[in-house]
């Protein structure tokens, strides 16, 4: 860094340097997501993307990936090796069906930020850190739903889809510096992503479509491996589920492992209300951490 | 589908987004747009509310005509709902019901209602309550959809009504120290866990399964169950819980013809006159209404838990009292209890330690050496619960003679003038 800033002050001496010095940084400030894309004909759009860009960098890093399970969550923990696993055979016919069309593999699935409860008791979410040892991508939207009609937009066949989604899909070591930029280019105000919806659409006309509901703009995250349950950071659970935990941890026929292991994971337990908007809690806590 | 408001006429509740895993519960309703073939989570959260106030939906997509409308936010299909349904991740019903605004579903197993011995509703709060009975279930199951108060209200009933039966169960372990006794008692209490909604009832099982953890051989599980149960209270004090624990306890063990002689001192005192039995069982009648009622509508009925508890021991001891005697003559008994509701309403204020407080100094300030210190009915079943006095043993009956004798603080009735008042120290209020 030392010899960069002596360098950029040795330029700075020319004119011509100067002009060199100039086109440098313009081309840091676009490797690092400062500059507002060149497609951008908005003045006002490329004022709150200049706006919102280093917020938006903030968050990224810090936002929490959110799955919410389906199933016996008590028996997912104590069974080891106590994964949240990938699609399989006899997962949801659905996504099975999108990821052949779309050519995923078998993935896990988790938004980004998002912890909105279709069904399923418990509520996870995961920091940044269990990203390391993944392979995986994102896209900006539920690809399942797009692929499979849930979202609209103006491509016209399954191919179109196809390729939108292709053309959108990141590797998961960059998802959260794309991220960063997609919650800056398309929301003006960062808080829509969760609270609203976007303020431009993008090429397909997915954001701006008025069918369209949060599956087309959440940042979909997807994992080719199973991810450890006990690496979650933190986690809430509909009070049937709850009172399910809290028997088995505390009965006198649970083996002792088992339940020094019930109780360790307790800990993690966002505290809640009890209220049946268990899931919203959970993305009240995430948006607090991310600082959104 | 679209982002617009749906009519609830053009919806129908379909099933509910949990399987039935339990004795009971409740769950959101999921709903069928059969023009769309589609299914959505009826939310009643604020993430539709946030919704709602969309400015592009409401300009561009809202309908002004249907302002009852829901809000599709997550949509299924055919397939994904039957797969869930298959997969036992959600429930279907049987029969479709009607659509309304922030249904709830909820349902019980037959086990629950012929524990309590109640039959299901047919309306609450107001609302009619249509049951039916869910198919592909190993036992008998019933299910209603209604708004989000009703089924709370209905779940705390049946909550509430385990609890008693739990409080009996206890009531004969205590007597009996049989073992089985306390299992049923635990096996009751593990029924309520998953009735009771509100946080006041919530609280006030998981602290008789923590009076259950204490008689069994695992005492060690009662760190555990602290550990827990925190999560679900905000303004957890794992002291107070434990403390609470232990006076219930004790109060279990007091047998009711105790505390029906203690009661009727108490009122003796504070009539200044001598009464017949069934006179005091008829105002012990009115001052429990009165007492229900101030609690209910105080904040003895929310948190922090100590006071929660008090209620709870308050209610216990004053239902005990009401079982004393049969009851005959009404009106004549309400123009006789007149006075005590009169002072109940006054006196039995959501702090009533300071209410005794304020009773006890006018005492001293009469008689700094007073050995007799007069307290209204109410008093009692309010410091009933204080874990110190049974800790000093008191309310014991013998020779049928109870006697209100001086408040005895930690130290002398000088210490108590220097260290002003304090709950945790009151000790000796009823002795023999």
């Amino acid at each position: 860094m030392i010899v960069l800033h002596r360098f950029s002050k040795f330029l700075a001496k020319f004119t011509i340097g100067k002009k060199l010095l100039a086109q440098l940084q313009r081309v840091w400030r676009v490797v690092r997501g400062e500059v507002a894309p060149r497609d951008f004909d908005d003045e006002n759009r490329r004022q709150i993307y200049a706006a919102n860009i280093s917020k938006a960098s903030k968050i990224a890093a810090k936002i929490h990936l959110v799955h919410v399970v389906r199933g016996k969550f008590v028996d997912m923990i104590l069974t080891p090796p106590a994964e949240l696993n990938t699609s399989v055979a006899g997962s949801q016919p659905n996504t099975r069906q999108a990821e052949e069309t779309l050519n995923l593999g078998n993935c896990l699935y988790f938004y980004a930020g998002r912890a909105l409860k279709r069904v399923g008791g418990v509520a996870l979410a995961f920091n940044a850190s269990c990203e390391s040892g993944h392979t995986g991508d994102a896209t900006p939207f539920d690809s399942g739903g797009l692929v499979g009609g849930r979202i609209q937009s103006n491509l016209a066949d399954e191919q179109a889809k196809i390729n939108y989604c292709n053309s959108c899909r990141v590797d998961l070591q960059l998802w959260r510096q794309e991220f960063a930029k997609y919650l800056a280019a398309y929301f003006s105000q960062i808080g829509d992503y969760w609270e609203g919806r976007p303020a431009w659409n993008d090429a397909a006309g997915i954001l701006l479509h008025p069918e369209n509901t949060w599956q087309a703009w959440t940042y979909e995250v997807r994992f080719r491996e199973p991810q450890a349950i006990l690496d979650v950071e933190k986690w809430c659970i509909s009070q049937t589920e709850r009172v399910l935990y809290y028997q088995k941890a505390l009965a006198s026929v649970t083996p002792p492992w088992e339940k020094a292991l019930l109780l360790d994971f307790a800990k993690k337990e966002l505290p809640a209300m009890g209220t049946r908007g268990y899931a919203q809690e959970l993305e009240t806590w995430v948006r607090r951490e991310a600082g959104v | 589908m679209t982002r617009k408001r749906v009519p609830y006429g053009e919806l129908e509740i379909a099933g509910f987004d949990e399987s039935v895993k339990a004795i009971c519960g409740s769950s959101h309703a999921i709903v069928h747009h059969r023009e769309t073939a589609s299914y959505f989570v009826l939310s009643t959260d604020k993430v539709n509310a946030a919704l709602a106030d969309d400015k592009s939906l409401q300009s561009d997509a809202l309908p002004a005509a249907d302002p009852e409308g829901a809000l599709p936010y997550d949509l299924m299909d055919e397939e994904e709902f039957k797969w869930l349904a298959a997969e036992s991740r959600i429930t279907i019903l049987p029969q479709p019901l009607s659509a309304f605004p922030a249904a709830i579903a909820v349902y019980v197993k037959s086990e629950l209602l012929d524990t309590i011995n109640m039959p299901l509703p047919d309306n609450l709060k107001g609302e009619k309550l249509n049951w039916q009975e869910l198919s592909n279930q190993t036992e008998q199951v019933w299910t209603t959809c209604a708004s989000e108060s009703t089924v709370d209200a209905l779940m705390d009933q049946w909550g509430s009504m385990l609890l008693q039966q739990a409080n009996s169960e206890l009531e004969d372990y205590f007597s009996t120290q049989r073992g089985d006794v306390l299992m049923e008692a635990e096996r009751l209490i593990q029924m309520a866990m998953f009735a009771a909604r509100s946080l006041t009832l919530q609280y006030a099982v998981y602290v008789r399964h923590a009076v259950v953890i204490m008689f069994s051989n695992e005492q060690e599980r009662l760190g555990d169950l602290c550990e827990l149960i925190k999560p679900l209270f905000p303004y957890w004090n794992e002291g107070a819980f434990l403390r609470a624990a232990h006076s219930l306890a004790k109060s279990l063990q007091i047998t009711g013809d105790v505390r029906e002689y203690a009661a009727q001192v108490a009122y003796d005192r504070f009539t200044e006159q001598p009464v017949e039995t069934d006179n005091f069982a008829t105002m012990a009648e009115k001052e429990l209404q009165v007492s229900q009622s101030l609690l209910t509508s105080s904040p003895l009925t929310s948190y922090p838990p100590t006071l929660a508890m008090s209620e709870e021991a308050s209610r216990k001891v004053l239902n005990d009292i009401l079982a004393i005697s049969d009851i005959e003559d009404l009106h004549e008994r309400m123009r006789k209890a007149k006075p005590l509701i009169n002072a109940c309403k006054k006196k039995l204020t959501p702090d009533t330690h300071r209410w005794i407080q304020q009773i006890v100094e006018e005492e001293l300030k009469k008689d700094p050496e007073s050995q007799l210190i007069p307290l209204p009915l109410g008093s009692v079943a309010a410091l009933a619960v204080e874990p110190a006095i049974y800790n000093k043993g008191v309310l014991r009956a013998q020779d049928g003679n109870v006697k209100v004798h001086r408040i005895a603080f930690s130290g002398s009735a000088t210490k108590y003038k220097e260290n002003g008042f304090h709950p945790g120290v009151l000790a000796k209020m009823l002795t023999v």
